[in-house]
């Protein structure tokens, strides 16, 4: 196992490409936690994000051939997992089901992670992870996809630029925005 | 001197240590004699670190085997698709109901201009023309030549010249008759000989 870390994931998916069905499965072993925590934290519903996710490894199977080694395979992967996050929140507008939109966040409680695999976590620290994953859930769909990637996926800049197609200068930016929004909400949110 | 919405406006750079040492003193600078950008610089680096130490979350424990089912549905789902070859409309493109039917239009008209044209006396001939064709007096009808009667032929000759025993031949020679130069050579011959 320890010799299949040292594969890249390049050289992972040029396996699957050729043939090699048990390559896919360590890409799913790699890639399904980080993913899921993306796509969680940026819809906020643990069921649509495991579906997100899901579709995303359904997508890399159906078009292993369409990735080319240009680009990083995490890109890749991250820029499925986003726009089908994205197609999500779309759905959801459609719908007008968007709770937060249309209850306000204190007439409805936040979906979140069961606590059962994080017995450290305190009571107060839970209520400071609420507060914050309400907040970013409020930003705007462009800075929130920004600073989850950054500060919470921990990606490069470059990474992120590719990602969402957009220069890097602009990514700084959505960022730094994103960043002083978020403050921003938190500060609304603790006067509330 | 800095002022506070230009250390906003660059505050994830000072925080990412993506400046130069001279942009890093001015931020320093501004920190110290600005205490509203002070706690905001702080607030921001509090949150960071909060973000990153959100409680990770997992996938559940049958996602994998949810994943499988999907993508063997998947795969059924396009062997089904490509086995089924027999035909059916929806296959046709919509696009092709409406090139069919502009042809078939084309054709309809085709036909009905074409039947409208062999009804008429001169086809083509605009209505004035033929009008002034039909108010135009006959034209006098070239003597009739009479026809040669009871005239020896040679056996070649039959299939040109024939006698005129019948009324019916008549109207065969209003025709102009077309003779061999030879045979009326021959003609002549014989006359002259009886």
């Amino acid at each position: 196992m320890e010799d299949r870390y040292k594969i890249t994931d390049e050289e992972l998916i040029a396996r699957f490409q050729a043939g090699d069905e048990s390559a896919f499965e360590e890409i799913v072993h790699r890639y399904s936690g980080r993913l899921m925590n993306f796509a969680y934290r940026f819809l906020l519903d643990r069921e649509e994000a495991e579906d997100v996710v899901q579709d995303t490894f359904l997508k890399v199977y159906q078009n292993r051939n369409a990735y080319k080694e240009i680009a990083k395979f995490s890109t890749w992967i991250y820029t499925i997992t986003g726009n089908l996050a994205k197609t999500i929140l779309r759905k959801r507008r459609n719908r007008q089901l968007f709770f937060f939109s249309r209850l306000g966040p204190e007439e409805k409680d936040i979906e979140f992670p069961s606590t059962d695999k994080l017995p450290e976590s305190t009571f107060e620290e839970k209520y400071d992870d609420k507060m914050v994953q309400k907040a970013i859930v409020k930003l705007p769909e462009q800075f929130r996809t920004a600073i989850i990637l950054r500060d919470i996926q921990d990606l490069s800049y470059e990474e992120i630029s590719n990602i969402i197609d957009a220069p890097l200068g602009t990514v700084k930016s959505r960022i730094n925005r994103a960043r002083l929004r978020l403050q921003e909400e938190l500060e609304s949110l603790k006067g509330k | 001197m800095m002022n506070c919405y230009q250390f906003k406006n660059s505050i994830s750079s000072f925080i990412e240590e993506d400046i130069n040492f001279n942009r890093r003193k001015q931020f320093e600078e501004h920190l110290q004699n600005c205490p509203a950008c002070k706690l905001l610089h702080a607030r921001i680096l509090q949150n960071k670190k909060r973000l990153a130490s959100l409680p990770k979350v997992t996938v559940s424990d049958h996602f994998m085997h949810n994943l499988q089912n999907k993508i063997l549905a998947d795969r059924n789902a396009r062997i089904r698709q490509s086995l089924r070859k027999d035909f059916s409309f929806k296959q046709i493109p919509s696009f092709a109901y409406g090139f069919a039917a502009a042809l078939l239009a084309v054709v309809a008209v085709f036909f009905i201009l074409q039947s409208q044209g062999t009804d008429s006396t001169n086809p083509g001939v605009p209505p004035v023309v033929q009008e002034q064709i039909d108010q135009q007096p006959p034209v006098a009808q070239p003597t009739v030549r009479q026809p040669v009667k009871n005239v020896l032929v040679a056996d070649d000759t039959r299939n040109q010249i024939k006698p005129d025993s019948s009324d019916k031949d008549v109207q065969d020679d209003d025709q102009p008759v077309q003779h061999n130069p030879d045979f009326q050579d021959k003609i002549r011959t014989v006359k002259k000989q009886y």
